[in-house]
């Protein structure tokens, strides 16, 4: 099992600041979804759906992120907005998708820092049970 | 001893699976190793051959059902004829039997759905979208229960990706249960007195637990395992007292029927 990694990182270094969700610019071009996986249709979902309104919507809006992205396609992770941070916790498969959760929500987290809890599937000794 | 290896959720993407290393000793530890779905990330055939190419390389006799990632992509039957092309024999309503050391082990698998469980399950009413959600976890559990009814073994079990009882999900939060399985998979695993039910889906759910009958129910999803698969030993003798059990039950419900 893999010890849990705690990463800390400034996530409001994205692509440009209009991806950010604090002062997002308002009507996008596509519908809610249309194009879920590519920065585009998340930003125009972004865009339409968030305002400056309740944390537990954000962190909804995360979680459907990181389920709905194809970079990461995981649904049992769990984001919590707390302040300043976004916490996001839980198993991904492998490294990779590791890194592509901190992708993927550096894309959304705007100002807010990103504290990474994740950890990679374990590969620990198989457990054994009787039956 | 019949040894079954099993392990759910692995979630493979194109850039490979620590699990050909992980699984090469698999005979070592077991007889035969069940998949119970979500295979793949998002269930595209190239993801499907790398699924593939790791469970070729499985020294035992390997038995797959898909899970909810496996057919996000619509391209479920690229994933079963990539798995089949390997050897991997993939369940969906429809069961086999495997001779282990003179023993007969019959797996019944379906992927499942989602629907909830007593006290908080849904019901085939008012939108099309709810009837629809609801007849099809109703379809999975009576394709389920023809794939049970249809087996002749001395140990029988239940392969599905979504869980059939709320025992493994503790610790997934009780508002999401309804999509992590129904009742109705309990329901006809316990009519048909299988052995063990075995399902994956609640990454942050319990390892073991049992269905509302008392079938013992194993969550093997990877994060829950933390490792890359679970040995379950399960004595025969133990399967024939538990069907012969069962068979007697049944007989005295039906006679009190009349």
């Amino acid at each position: 099992m893999s010890e849990p990694s705690e990463r800390v990182s400034e996530a409001n270094e994205p692509v440009s600041g209009e991806r950010r969700l604090s002062g997002l610019r308002s009507g996008g071009g596509e519908p809610p979804g249309a194009s879920r996986g590519s920065d585009e249709g998340r930003q125009a979902d972004s865009e339409s759906r968030h305002t400056a309104g309740s944390t537990d919507y954000l962190a909804t809006h995360l979680e459907e992120a990181l389920a709905e992205d194809v970079r990461v396609a995981e649904q049992g992770l769990r984001v919590q907005v707390a302040g300043a941070h976004v916490v996001v916790s839980g198993t991904v498969s492998d490294p990779q998708r590791q890194e592509a959760v901190a992708e993927v929500l550096g894309e959304m987290v705007g100002e807010r820092a990103l504290v990474d809890l994740t950890e990679v599937a374990g590969s620990g000794p198989p457990p054994e049970e009787q039956v | 001893m019949i040894r079954i290896a099993a392990i759910g959720d692995i979630h493979v993407g194109t850039a490979g699976t620590d699990l050909v290393e992980l699984w090469a000793d698999l005979d070592a530890h077991a007889d035969v190793l069940l998949l119970a779905g979500d295979l793949t990330r998002v269930g595209t055939a190239a993801e499907a051959e790398v699924v593939a190419a790791a469970a070729a390389t499985v020294p035992v006799p390997v038995v797959a059902v898909l899970g909810n990632h496996d057919v996000h992509s619509d391209e479920g039957p690229v994933v079963v004829a990539a798995l089949e092309r390997a050897g991997v024999t993939v369940l969906e309503g429809t069961g086999c039997t495997l001779e282990v050391a003179g023993t007969r082990v019959g797996v019944a698998g379906v992927k499942g759905f989602g629907g909830g469980f007593p006290g908080s399950s849904c019901a085939e009413f008012g939108e099309p979208e709810m009837k629809a959600f609801v007849q099809a976890a109703r379809a999975s559990a009576s394709a389920l229960a023809g794939a049970l009814a249809a087996l002749d073994a001395d140990v029988v079990v239940a392969l599905l990706h979504y869980a059939p009882c709320r025992s493994t999900l503790v610790g997934e939060p009780e508002g999401i249960h309804a999509f992590l399985g129904c009742y109705q998979l309990g329901e006809v695993i316990d009519a048909a007195g299988a052995d063990l039910a075995i399902h994956g889906h609640a990454h942050a759910g319990s390892r073991r637990g049992a269905t509302d009958g008392g079938v013992p129910t194993f969550n093997v999803a990877r994060p829950v395992l933390g490792a890359p698969y679970t040995v379950l030993s399960v004595d025969p003798a133990r399967c024939r007292q538990r069907q012969n059990h069962h068979a007697v039950h049944q007989a005295a419900r039906r006679s009190a029927r009349g």
